[in-house]
């Protein structure tokens, strides 16, 4: 099992739809990581899709709604990386082959300093 | 039933940010009558307000606010599901960081009122055996304890759960975990995590009772898309060991992967019957598809009819009668774990890929069919008294053959089962087709290497000729509008052992093989060859 990796690097994250990949998977991956500087965000949703037709329909692996920057109640600092993580550990096989996607839906256009896409 | 993980259906997603959801999906469909069981945790100041999946109603079992380091932790569960989804959502009062999510697919849970018992604590036991407070005892034996914990950090190393438990899932990012136990005896229990390194601890635990019933326990079989009505008729003979030959006239209806024409299937004579109930979960999304969880004294039979991907069969056990078919046009397909006493038939016809089949043990009576174009195909692991060996012994053999001739392959394919009984006894190796497919297969004879038994003997199987190879398919037929999947095995009729009828052979029809039988090998001439047709199906009986 091959793990792909998509770095992003800094980019204007456009208000709609924002489109990250797709990263091209050779499949037996079981983790999925995706880590991208919400600083300047206001919010947003993200959704991590699979596709093992060539890209013809999506399905759901990992999702978020109203991400925005918060605060640790614990550390009280501002949270200003987005780092969202999924594992199916029992895939048997782990991920089939295919592409992976993520989409950002944003409010409001901002800067970001980029991050990575990985599947490993 | 007892209670059992549904295999790879298990999932976790994490993120420090804030935001107000946070959803995962499981590698494959949700079955039907199954229980769902999800952690969901998150800092102050909110807490979920629900868990959401399509058709389904989850409801909280357990909640626990550790103020200690502004976390929460939940237990939630669905109970009954209808099926067929595979996204659970967690929404939170608010934006909160902290966000975590564990779930996981259950079967042979209490369909009724399956939440048995609760109990949470922060900052019981120690750090390195971390655990819910007060001990709650199951009000029956079998009871899956489930558990959930989240920490201020994750110390020196990730959460772990200890003995007896099973850690089901565990994270940096959030400092949770989740573990399970079957628990034998009903008796006083709490979860047990490992924390090692962390200041504090918030453990809960929600004990859910397995379904009642026993052997008489109604059938659960999932379906991963929406299809017609399936029923299920089970055979009332008792299987003897070693396997009496049983005529088993029972029509079954077979739960398909896709939407189609239904199908029926009669148990030939060659098929010992099994009375008790059946335990198949299909799990199914797009290229994943596996199968677990049968247990002791069942009939099983089993399509998958597929595109792509990679597939995994499981966990059978002793004393099944078991028929599959995997018709696929690509990927990699692995059998494995079946054990003693088994009657078991395999039918995988392909155009590509790879398949393996290992793990067959003693006393099993096997049936093969393999037709393939191209592709790599290896079966391993068969030992000895099987019934029908090809190869033998372990040994890897490869069937190259004519896709037509077997008219097994794509979708919806009509369903023929063959058995190929094949003798090697003095230096020959015999092959006889389905009679029912003219013009028989040419075989080629290799000369046995070793015993009568043959079992190093590989053999080619080479294909007839083209006008025999458009397989009889069946016409096809307007779906119907999905209903819920009636299983009444206590409807199941007597058996009828009057020999079939004929049916007639038409254009979209597939028929039964006059007077189809199961010839013992040990009782046939030295180099005869014999090859039954031993299911059929109808696409429009019903």
């Amino acid at each position: 099992m091959a793990s792909a990796s998509l770095p992003i690097a800094p980019f204007t994250v456009v208000l709609g739809n924002t489109i990250l990949g797709p990263l091209s998977i050779t499949g037996g991956q079981t983790k999925f990581v995706l880590t991208l500087d919400i600083l300047n965000l206001t919010s947003m949703d993200v959704l991590a899709e699979l596709s093992t037709d060539g890209g013809t329909s999506w399905r759901h692996l990992v999702s978020e709604t109203g991400v925005k920057v918060g605060t640790n109640p614990n550390t009280l600092q501002p949270v200003t990386t987005e780092r969202i993580e999924a594992t199916w550990t029992d895939w048997p096989g782990g991920l089939p082959a295919g592409q992976v996607r993520v989409t950002l839906t944003n409010s409001v256009a901002f800067a970001s300093t980029g991050g990575s896409l990985t599947l490993s | 039933m007892a209670i059992a993980l549904v295999t790879g259906q298990k999932a976790s997603a994490q993120n420090t940010a804030s935001a107000t959801s946070l959803a995962v999906s499981f590698p494959g469909s949700v079955g039907a009558g199954h229980l769902i069981v999800v952690k969901a945790t998150n800092d102050d100041p909110g807490t979920v307000s629900s868990v959401a999946m399509t058709g389904e109603s989850f409801a909280q079992g357990v909640h626990l606010d550790s103020t200690a380091f502004n976390h929460e932790t939940d237990g939630w569960y669905a109970k009954n599901t209808v099926g067929g989804q595979t996204q659970v959502t967690i929404n939170y009062s608010t934006g909160v960081t902290g966000r975590s999510i564990g779930i996981t697919e259950w079967s042979g849970a209490d369909t009724a009122n399956p939440l048995n018992q609760t109990a949470s604590a922060n900052d019981t036991g120690t750090a390195s055996s971390a655990i819910s407070s007060p001990d709650k005892t199951p009000a029956a034996s079998g009871a899956l304890i489930w558990g959930a914990a989240s920490t201020n950090s994750s110390g020196t190393g990730a959460m772990t759960a200890n003995s007896p438990y099973t850690l089901i899932e565990s994270e940096f990012t959030c400092f949770s975990g989740s573990e399970d136990q079957i628990q034998g005896a009903a008796a006083a229990v709490h979860t047990d995590f490992n924390t090692t390194g962390a200041a504090n601890w918030g453990v809960v635990m929600m004990a859910f009772l397995p379904a009642s019933g026993g052997s008489a326990a109604p059938l659960q079989t999932s379906r991963q898309t929406r299809g017609p009505r399936v029923r299920f008729f089970m055979p009332q003979p008792a299987l003897t060991s070693p396997p009496p030959l049983v005529p088993n006239p029972a029509p079954f209806l077979i739960p398909r992967e896709t939407p189609g024409p239904r199908f029926l299937f009669r148990m030939p004579k060659a098929f010992p019957v099994v009375p008790g109930t059946v335990s198949a979960t299909f799990v199914a999304s797009a290229g994943s598809y596996s199968i677990t969880g049968s247990v002791a004294s069942l009939l099983v039979q089993r399509t998958l009819t597929l595109g792509t991907g990679t597939y995994a069969i499981t966990g059978d056990a002793a004393t099944l009668t078991v028929q599959r078919k995997l018709a696929v046009t690509g990927g990699t397909y692995t059998i494995t774990g079946d054990t003693a006493s088994l009657t078991l038939q395999r039918l995988m016809a392909g155009t590509a890929g790879a398949y393996s089949l290992s793990g067959d043990a003693t006393g099993l009576s096997v049936a093969r069919v393999i037709s393939a174009v191209a592709g790599s195909y290896t079966l391993t692991g068969d030992a000895a008294t099987l019934t029908f060996t090809p190869g033998g012994g372990g040994t890897p053999f490869t069937l190259s053959g004519d896709p037509g001739l077997y008219g097994l392959t794509g979708a919806d394919a009509t369903l023929i089962y063959q058995v190929a009984v094949v003798k090697g006894v003095g230096g020959r190796t015999l092959i006889k087709p389905n009679r029912q497919r003219k013009p028989r297969a040419k075989v080629v004879e290799q000369p046995v290497e070793r015993g009568p038994e043959f079992s190093n003997t590989p053999f080619i199987f080479t294909p007839p000729k083209p006008q025999a190879r458009t397989p009889v398919l069946p016409r096809p037929v307007p779906v119907r509008e999905p209903e819920p999947i009636e299983i009444t095995p206590e409807q199941s009729p007597e058996p009828d052992r009057s020999p079939l009828p004929r049916l007639p052979q038409r254009p979209g029809r597939v028929t039964r093989p006059t007077a189809p039988t199961w010839t013992d090998p040990d009782e046939l001439a030295d180099d005869e060859v014999e090859a039954i047709v031993v299911g059929l199906a109808l696409a429009d009986i019903f």
